[in-house]
This record gives C-alpha cells, structure tokens and sequence, in this order.
C-alpha cells in the first residue's frame, strides 16, 4: 500500500493477513483513499466488522475504533453504535457470507430502517476463511468445498436485495475497477442514509483454485470481462455478468 | 380495615375487570394500605374470561396472591361457578344478577348492574364503575373520597362525570348491602 | 467512587405500580440511555415503556428484528457510552446466548431483564415459571461470569433494575435481572425513593481498555469516540484488544481474569435476607416470587410452633456458596422450594455439608402456594 495511507493504519500492523492474490488489499486502499479524500475524521469513526476475511480488512488495520463482532451481527451491533451516538460515523466492512447468509436478516432490516451506516460487502463469492465453502453468493454450477458438483441453487444479487429492502444508496465496484469503486465508497461514506456498497473482490486460494483459474491473474482478467459496461439496457448481458455502478433509480 | 382481605373481580374479557381491579388497587394505596393486584393475562383477557385479584393489608404483604377471597364479585355465570367455591368461610360473593343465576348461600348480593349501566345511565360500559361503588360501598374497606380520586385518575376527562354518576349510583346501593 | 447520589428522575413517592414498568423505571433512574429489544411476553411493558420515555429523556430507542440483533444493539451502543439494555423472557435468552458470551469476553457492560416465563421452548408463554437460572450463567459457550439477581417485589424490580446496572458497569459484565412473570405482572405498593444511588463507568485516559497486571482487575473503560483507537474484538486479545489467537499464556490469563474479577469481589455483589433465621432449625432457601410464598409459609409455621426460618438469595450469580455452608452449620434441614426442577437445589445441596436438602418442585405455570411449602416443613419436622 501507498506510504501516503499509512497514516491510517496502527503502527503496529506490519503485514495484511490476506492471502496472495485476494482482492481484499485493493478494497482496502480503495477504503482508505476514499476516507483520505473525503477527510473523514478516524476519531470520530466505528469501523464495524463481523467474522470472515473480510472482516479483518478494518481490524485491526485501522487506526480508529473498530468493533470486530460475532459472525453476521456486524450491522446489528453498528445500528446500536449509530442510534446510541449519531455524531460518529458507522462504516461495516464485512463479506457476503456474513453479511448476506448469517447476517442477512440484519441488513435487509438496517436498508429498512435506513438509520446512516455505510455497509461495504467484499463479495469473493466464497467462505474463504473457513475453508471454501458454498455462499449464499456462490454463482450456479460453480465448485466449492460443499458443492463439489456444483452449486445447484440460484446466488442472491445483492444489489436488488438490499435496494429492495429499502436503502436509498447502492453501488456494485469491483476491485478491478478500483478508481470508480472509490468514487461508490466516498458516495456511500457521504450519503446521510443507509448506503450499500457490494465490492466484488477474488478469492484465487478458495475460489480461484477450484474453479479452474490458472493464477489470480486470470481470475482478474475474466472479473474483468464479467464487469464491463452494460450501460446499453438492449444489449444482452453475458453470461455471469455483474453489472457494476450505482442503482438508485429504477 | 384491619387484616389481610383478598378480593377476586371475576367476569368476561370486555367487561372492564382490570380496570376495577387497578382502580381499587390504586384507592387502596392513596390511602396508605398495602395492595398487590394480578390479573389474569393472555389470550383470555380478550374475550374469555378475565380476572383481576387484589390483596389488601395494613402490614407488608408476604404472598400477594389470592387463594381464598373475602369478596368475590362475579359478572359472569362461568366466573360465578368457578369461583364460588373457593370463597373465604364468612366471605362476600356480588354478582350481576341479570348474567348469574346463584345459589344458596351465595345468593344474596345480586345486582342487575349491566341493565341498570344502560338503563340509567345510558352506557353500558360504566357498569365496572358501579362495580366499584358496590364494592366500596359494601365492605368499607375504602375512603370513598379516595376511591373517587383514583377513579378520576383512571377515566379520560370527557367521561368523568358520567363515572361519577356511576360510582355514586354503586356507591348508594353498596352501602345498603353493607347495613344489611 | 463512581457511585454517586442523583435524584431519582422518575416519580417519587408512594405508587401504585406495576413490575415491568417499575423495572423500566428502574433502568431510567439508573441512567439507562439506550434500549434495544424486540418484542416478546411476558416482558413487552417494559420494551413499551422505554419506546414511549426514553428519547424523551435524551436516550435512543431501537426495536430490532429479532433478540440476536437486540443484544447485538445493546453492546454496540454501550461502547459509545451509553448505559445499555434489554428485556426478554426465556426464548430471547436463549438467542442471545452467544452474544452474551461477547459482552463477558469483551467486558462490555450491559443488563438484560429476563421476565420468566413457564419453559423450555415456547412452553406456557403467560405463565410463570422460573427455569433461566442456569441458562443465564452456562447459556453461553466457554467459561465466564455474569451477575444475576432475583427480585421478588415491585419495589425490587426497580431498586435491583438499578443495582444491576451498577454492577454492570462497576464490573464490565454482562447482568441479569432474573425477574419472573407473577412479579413482572404484579402491581404492587411502592415507595419510590427522592434519590438513588448510580454507578458512572471508571475511565482513565490511555489506560489499557482490555486488562490490567492485577489477574483480578477491572479494566478503564473508554467509549468510541474517545479518541482511543480502540479495538473491541470477541477473539482472545492482549490488554490493548490485538488479537491473540495463538499463544496459550494470553488465553489463560485472560478467561481467568475475566472469571476472577466478579468472583474475588463475591463478599461485596452477593446480597441476602433472612427471617427467622436465628433459631431456626429447617431453613427455607427461596429467591424471586417464590420467597414470598415461603415467607408466608415459615410464619404459619412459627405460628405451628415449627421453628423455621427463610434464607432469601437476592444475588443468584455469582452464587454465595460460602452463604449456604454458614448457614447449613445451624440447621437441621434445607428445603428448596423452586418454579423449576431444582436449580439452585442443586447449588445448595453441592455447600449444605451434612445437612440434609429437599427440593420441592413445581412446574405447572403457576406460583408455589404458602400451603406447599408448609406442608413440607411439616412434614421435614
């Protein structure tokens, strides 16, 4: 990471725990050139996280207070944070399977209630920490440790899901795209309402081994591909496509 | 007052028999008595059968629950049959005398309080305030002064002249039990 | 000391009142500033009560989806400093087991009122019954301590409401009132105090927020916002909140001090009351609703020339084993009259020594009349 972020991380963290290849790293500079640029205050900031890879992207990097909480409470114990004192900000970094599984009756109730937390779900499609396992994320037909024919059900589409449940701001970035994924975080971090970034972001040791990509490179490069601009609503999507942008209106 | 009383409201969900109970509750302790109160809860208190108990004492109370009521008032013919039996030697049983056809010796104290929440007053839903009046009226175990105070607390201001009427109504006619 | 006298922000005075909402107005008084829960009876009052008066008084209300988020919400919000609670009955206790397990691990001050209701599972949800006592203690997985203390009046309701938000927060633990349906219900005569006495959470600037040399210490507590940089983690943590996941020594120090900060401190949290006790032969150990019976009943007996007397536990956790050896020393029998099947029986019969134990069990959804527990003096006579 940039010397330029360090200011942001505990001078007691050296290394990232994450694995070679994962997305995570880039979601986090990502994370912290957003709150640079914005000139978020880090005191003044609850970094809330569950438990999963992802979940340690803010703790205990950052150099703020963080609450690393029980697996899929992240946002309930962020809304407790939020309502008990509304002058901090309320950011929850987590991944799909804790946020979107274990967790899921949480955020689709947080997006209701619209309280102002900002949730950034790094989607590696995958439970990586845990050994890889099928998400609730997990594309059809895909490998994993538990579906090891493939996954035989329908993954959830995170953006419609929490749009549908209320939230006034949702974005889809991918770490491939990590300029306009900036451009979502610091949106998501300014907006007043409840705000939902979903990140895609590789998981090449779980998900990229399994699947048949030959090294992380080649999962970027074919993330790549899946994320491309489908501005043209006539234009059929390929197959697997993520769409990626803001979906605020229909 | 001097000892241990235990009082038992019984009738149906709608009849206002909590609310009786929590007023007299209420009038007991603006006195300086001791009171305890529980009333029967759940889906029954909604259309069953609804009971409110009180226990009265000069002293702390130790068990606040009722097990054998020195009155019982029954506005229901299920609350009369189920808990007649269980009333106090020497214990007084009221009942509504157009819903409970009694039997001996409980038979004494009968009052057609619904007809004549109607037919006097216009509503049928004070008749738990004649209720109270009744029960004031015939164990003075209350101030009546008090038990007025409390009720004024508990009625929404557009109808307390209406309860008032009504508790001086029960009030009346209690006093002529508690003489006899 | 933090602990310091404030007038009592609810009406004070001789009241009418029932037990869940002096429970509510025991949390208001206490400082109570958040409150999230979800519904469930027989406990809903006081959820209702906080709905309707805590943002009056500067306070912040959630109704969340379901107990696991609840207790998530409590603990959240008493790290930004806010006196922090929950109520609940015997299913929401058990959903919130495992973050009630957080808040020990992390020493994060919070009080759940636990308005017992007739269990296991959805059991008899408008009936009493008093079956949480080990849930509340072993609920959680690993090894912990918690406070929990048994009302058995209006009155308490309100005064223990207050205490375990002082022992909460004096202790960094998560505390319990055990309270039960017939007193949660029970409308009763109060005398509501001018002042009470308060608990302000200790905070010192830069100290660890995690642990301290002492292997029975009670750490500084900061909140979010501070300016602290904190790290608030369920992992094994060094005294700053770094994870610790490897390395046995930060493991084994740290559960042991987070068990040796409430039990060293066990002759200043338990509290009791006796009646009767001085002579008394066979001694009725009761606690909540059940004491009350029991009171009744060691009277008839006295009454029947059967010295009897009552030993009431008011704190049930941590429990006061040294109490009951004590006591046992004295007396010739114990009887144990309890709404479940022998909870605390079993603690007193593991300190009675030689004195011998009867556990007198009811589990039908209603109270232990005086009537039952007479006869069994009678009968142990």
């Amino acid at each position: 990471m940039a010397r330029s972020m360090e200011k942001y991380l505990r001078p007691e963290v050296v290394t990232t725990p994450f694995c070679p290849g994962c997305g995570h790293g880039v979601l986090m500079g990502s994370l912290l050139r957003a709150i640079d640029q914005l000139g978020v205050d880090m005191d003044q900031t609850v970094f809330v996280s569950g438990i999963g890879c992802a979940a340690w992207i803010p703790s205990p990097n950052f150099a703020a207070d963080t609450l690393h909480t029980l697996h899929g409470r992240a946002v309930a114990f962020a809304s407790g944070v939020k309502k008990a004192n509304p002058d901090l900000k309320v950011i929850v970094v987590s991944g799909d399977g804790d946020l979107a599984s274990i967790g899921g009756n949480h955020l689709i109730h947080a997006a209701r209630r619209n309280l102002d937390l900002t949730v950034i779900c790094a989607n590696n499609m995958i439970y990586g920490m845990t050994g890889g396992q099928m998400a609730p994320t997990t594309p059809q037909g895909h490998l994993t440790a538990t579906s090891v024919k493939g996954n035989p059900y329908r993954p959830f589409d995170l953006v419609k899901l929490v749009k549908g449940a209320g939230a006034p701001y949702v974005a889809r970035g991918a770490v491939v795209r990590p300029y306009e994924l900036i451009g979502y975080l610091k949106k998501a971090i300014t907006s007043t309402d409840f705000s939902f970034v979903e990140v895609m972001s590789p998981c090449p040791t779980q998900y990229g081994r399994r699947n048949k990509y030959d090294s992380p490179g080649a999962m970027y490069d074919r993330l790549g591909e899946l994320c491309g601009s489908f501005s043209d609503a006539s234009c059929p999507l390929p197959e697997g496509a993520l769409p990626l942008g803001e979906f605020n209106h229909d | 007052m001097t000892e241990r009383k235990e009082i038992r409201i019984a009738g149906l969900g709608g009849q206002g028999v909590v609310l009786a109970g929590a007023l007299l509750g209420e009038a007991a302790v603006k006195q300086d008595l001791y009171a305890a109160g529980s009333n029967s809860y759940g889906a029954q208190a909604r259309g069953g059968g609804a009971r409110s108990d009180l226990v009265l004492d000069v002293k702390e109370i130790d068990f606040p629950h009722v097990e054998h009521p020195d009155l019982l008032v029954a506005m229901s013919q299920g609350a009369y049959d189920l808990y007649v039996a269980g009333v106090a030697g020497g214990g007084m049983v009221l009942f509504d005398s157009g819903l409970v056809t009694p039997q001996a010796p409980h038979d004494r104290y009968g009052a057609d309080v619904t007809a004549l929440s109607l037919n006097e007053l216009g509503n049928r839903q004070v008749a738990n305030v004649i209720w109270v009046g009744l029960i004031v009226g015939a164990t003075g175990w209350w101030d009546e002064s008090v038990a007025a105070q409390a009720m004024a607390e508990f009625v929404p201001e557009r109808f307390l002249e209406l309860n008032k009427k009504a508790l001086a109504l029960g009030l009346d006619m209690g006093r002529a039990w508690g003489e006899a | 000391m933090p602990l310091s006298k404030v007038s009592n922000p609810v009406q004070a005075g001789r009241r009418y009142l029932s037990g869940n909402d002096a429970a509510a107005e025991g949390a208001i008084a206490a400082g109570c500033r958040f409150y999230g829960g979800y519904p469930i009876t027989p406990s809903s009052e006081i959820m209702e009560y906080m709905s309707r008066e805590l943002e009056e008084r500067g306070g912040a209300f959630l109704q969340m989806e379901d107990e696991i988020a609840s207790i998530s919400a409590v603990v959240g919000a008493s790290w930004t400093g806010a006196k922090a609670m929950t109520a609940t009955s015997g299913p929401g206790v058990s959903l919130m087991q495992e973050c009630l397990g957080y808040a020990a691990f992390t020493e994060t001050p919070v009080v759940v009122v636990d308005v017992q209701r007739a269990g296991p599972c959805t059991g008899q949800a408008t009936k009493v019954g008093s079956g949480d006592i080990m849930a509340v203690k072993w609920g959680s997985h690993g090894d912990y301590q918690v406070v929990a203390l048994s009302p058995w009046s209006v009155q308490e309701m309100f005064s223990l409401t207050i205490e375990a938000f002082n022992l909460s927060e004096r202790l960094r633990v998560p505390a319990f009132l055990l309270a039960e349906e017939a007193t949660g219900h029970l409308r009763e005569r109060v005398d509501m105090p001018e002042t009470v006495e308060i608990y302000t959470r200790d905070y010192e600037p830069g100290q660890p927020p995690f642990g301290a040399d002492d292997p029975a210490g009670i750490p500084s507590m900061p909140s979010f916002g501070d300016g602290e940089k904190l790290l608030v983690t369920g992992s094994t943590h060094d005294q700053w909140g770094f994870r610790k996941t490897e390395g046995p020594a930060f493991h084994d120090a740290l559960v042991r001090r987070l068990s040796q900060k409430v039990l060293s401190r066990k002759n200043e949290i338990c509290r009791h009351d006796g009646y009767h006790l001085d002579d008394a032969e066979l001694v009725v150990v009761a606690y909540g609703f059940t004491a009350r019976s029991a009171l009744s009943a060691v009277r008839a007996a006295r009454s029947a020339g059967i010295k009897a007397g009552l030993l009431r536990l008011i704190t049930i956790w941590p429990f006061d084993n040294e109490l009951i050896s004590r006591v046992a020393e004295g007396a010739k029998g114990f009887l144990v009259p309890e709404m479940n099947l022998g909870q605390v029986d079993g603690l007193v019969r593991a300190y009675a020594g030689a004195t011998p134990v009867r556990s007198l069990t009811q589990v039908n959804g209603s109270t232990i009349s005086p009537a039952g527990i007479l006869a069994a003096l009678k009968e142990m006579s």
